[in-house]
This record gives C-alpha cells, sequence and structure tokens, in this order.
C-alpha cells in the first residue's frame, strides 16, 4: 500500500499521523512521534501527507472569476501548444547559446590553457552545485506540505 | 490551538504568558515561473505566480510559530502579527510572531 493513502479504516499509525499533524499530541507523545519521522520514511510520508490536507483545507478560498478563466485557457489546445512549443525552444536556445560561447571560448587560440582551465572548472563546479541542489529539492518535495497552497 | 490577532482571547482569561513565539520562512519559486511572472510585468495583472510563492511562506511561518508556542506548553497564541521581506530576488520571507500564553 502507498504510504500516502490512506486504507478504508484508519491502522493506528494513520490515527498517529492525524494526530501530529493537527497538533493533538501530548507533549511526550509528539516527541515520540517526532523521533519516528526521523527514523521511518513511511511514518514521515503519512504526516507530511496529512499536513498537507490540513494546510490546503486551511487555505482554501472561493473560486474567484478569473480562475475559471485561467483553468479554462491552460485546457485550450492553442494555449499547451504555445506554452509547450515555447518552453521547449527557449530552453534548447539558451542551452545551444552557451555552449557555442563555451565552445568558442575553448577553441580561441590567442587565449592560454590556464583561462581555459579555469574556466571549465567554474563551468563544472556550478553544473555541480547545480545538480547538487536540485536533488536536494527532488527529495524533500515529498514532505513539502505547502506546494498546493494558492494563495 | 488558539491564534488569534487580539491581545486576549475573548471569553477566556489568560493564566500566564510565556514569552514570544516566532516562526520565519523563505521560499522561492522556480526559475520559470519566474521567467513568467517577469513577462507579466508587460501585460499587467495578478501574478498567481507569486501570490502562490507568498501565501506558501506565510502558511509556514505560521505553522513554525504555532509549532515553537506548542513547544512551550501554550494553549493560545495572542497579539500574532506577520512581517514580510526580501532576502533576495524572486524569493519571499514572512515571520509570524506573538505572544504564547496559558489559558485558564
Amino acid at each position: 500500500m502507498n504510504a500516502t493513502q490512506p486504507s478504508p479504516e484508519p491502522t493506528e499509525d494513520e490515527l498517529l499521523a492525524m494526530a501530529y499533524a493537527d497538533g493533538e499530541l501530548a507533549p511526550e507523545a509528539r516527541r515520540e512521534a517526532a523521533k519516528r519521522i526521523s527514523t521511518e520514511d513511511a511514518f514521515a510520508l503519512r504526516v507530511a501527507h496529512y499536513q498537507r490536507l490540513d494546510v490546503t483545507t486551511r487555505t482554501a478560498t472561493s473560486s474567484e472569476p478569473q480562475d475559471t478563466a485561467r483553468a479554462k485557457l491552460a485546457e485550450e489546445p492553442l494555449q499547451r501548444a504555445t506554452l509547450g512549443f515555447g518552453w521547449v525552444s527557449a530552453t534548447l536556445g539558451f542551452i545551444a547559446f552557451y555552449a557555442w560561447i563555451f565552445y568558442e571560448i575553448l577553441q580561441n587560440e590567442e587565449m592560454s590553457g590556464a583561462p581555459k582551465i579555469f574556466l571549465l572548472c567554474a563551468a563544472g563546479g556550478l553544473f555541480l552545485l547545480f545538480l547538487s541542489v536540485l536533488r536536494g529539492r527532488l527529495r524533500e518535495l515529498p514532505y513539502d506540505p505547502y506546494t498546493d497552497i494558492e494563495r | 490551538m488558539i491564534v488569534t490577532t487580539c491581545d486576549t482571547v475573548p471569553g477566556r482569561e489568560l493564566q500566564s504568558t510565556l514569552g514570544l513565539c516566532r516562526g520565519s520562512a523563505i521560499r522561492a519559486r522556480h526559475l520559470g515561473k519566474d521567467i513568467l511572472a517577469s513577462l507579466k510585468n508587460i501585460v499587467g495583472g495578478e501574478m498567481h505566480e507569486y501570490s502562490k510563492l507568498l501565501a506558501e511562506t506565510r502558511e509556514q511561518a505560521l505553522d513554525r510559530m504555532i509549532e515553537d508556542a506548542r513547544s512551550k506548553g501554550a494553549d493560545a497564541v495572542v497579539a500574532v502579527r506577520y512581517a514580510s521581506t526580501s532576502i533576495t530576488q524572486g524569493a519571499a520571507e514572512f515571520l509570524a510572531y506573538g505572544t504564547a500564553v496559558k489559558l485558564t
């Protein structure tokens, strides 16, 4: 069973996760639950699921007219194609442009070897840092209960 | 947990104050949303990408303040206030603070 999907009859763990998310546990029980969150992934996911429900319910607002218009527009094929093609085109264009600049600098015979090595180190280092930050975000995303809030 | 901007909790008496409780959060949206929001500058209208960012940050700061109050053994937080600033471009910071109290 998926850890975030509640079963028809709530298990003890689900009740505990709900109580934790709602702040209904006594201090000692809360400390115990917090300890479990740091050691049990499945329990941490359950708590995050109920926190997400709590936050989404708390911040739910009635729909405004422009929400409906925006939602309808997002479903239109022309809008989806425009956005999709726009993103793909812009992303590929930027990557290709920077790759070309990079290539031109490396091919420049007037430049000595040292600056080229520095450039390679800087670009490679930045890329590794980006991957590290991206990996961190992807790892914490399932536990982030605030991503569904709209306003 | 009762959370109110009033200095008291109507209908209840304050037994004791447990001190300041606060929570802060700083969040950013991804580059794609920043690009779309900056294009909104040209055509006008609500930047709902940033409305969402502010709402997410506000709620996270509020939850952290409540958690701080809970750890102090409070029943309520009174005189709650929000403060907002911009740490870096494209990110939002919210600070939620109030007074943690015990009720009779």
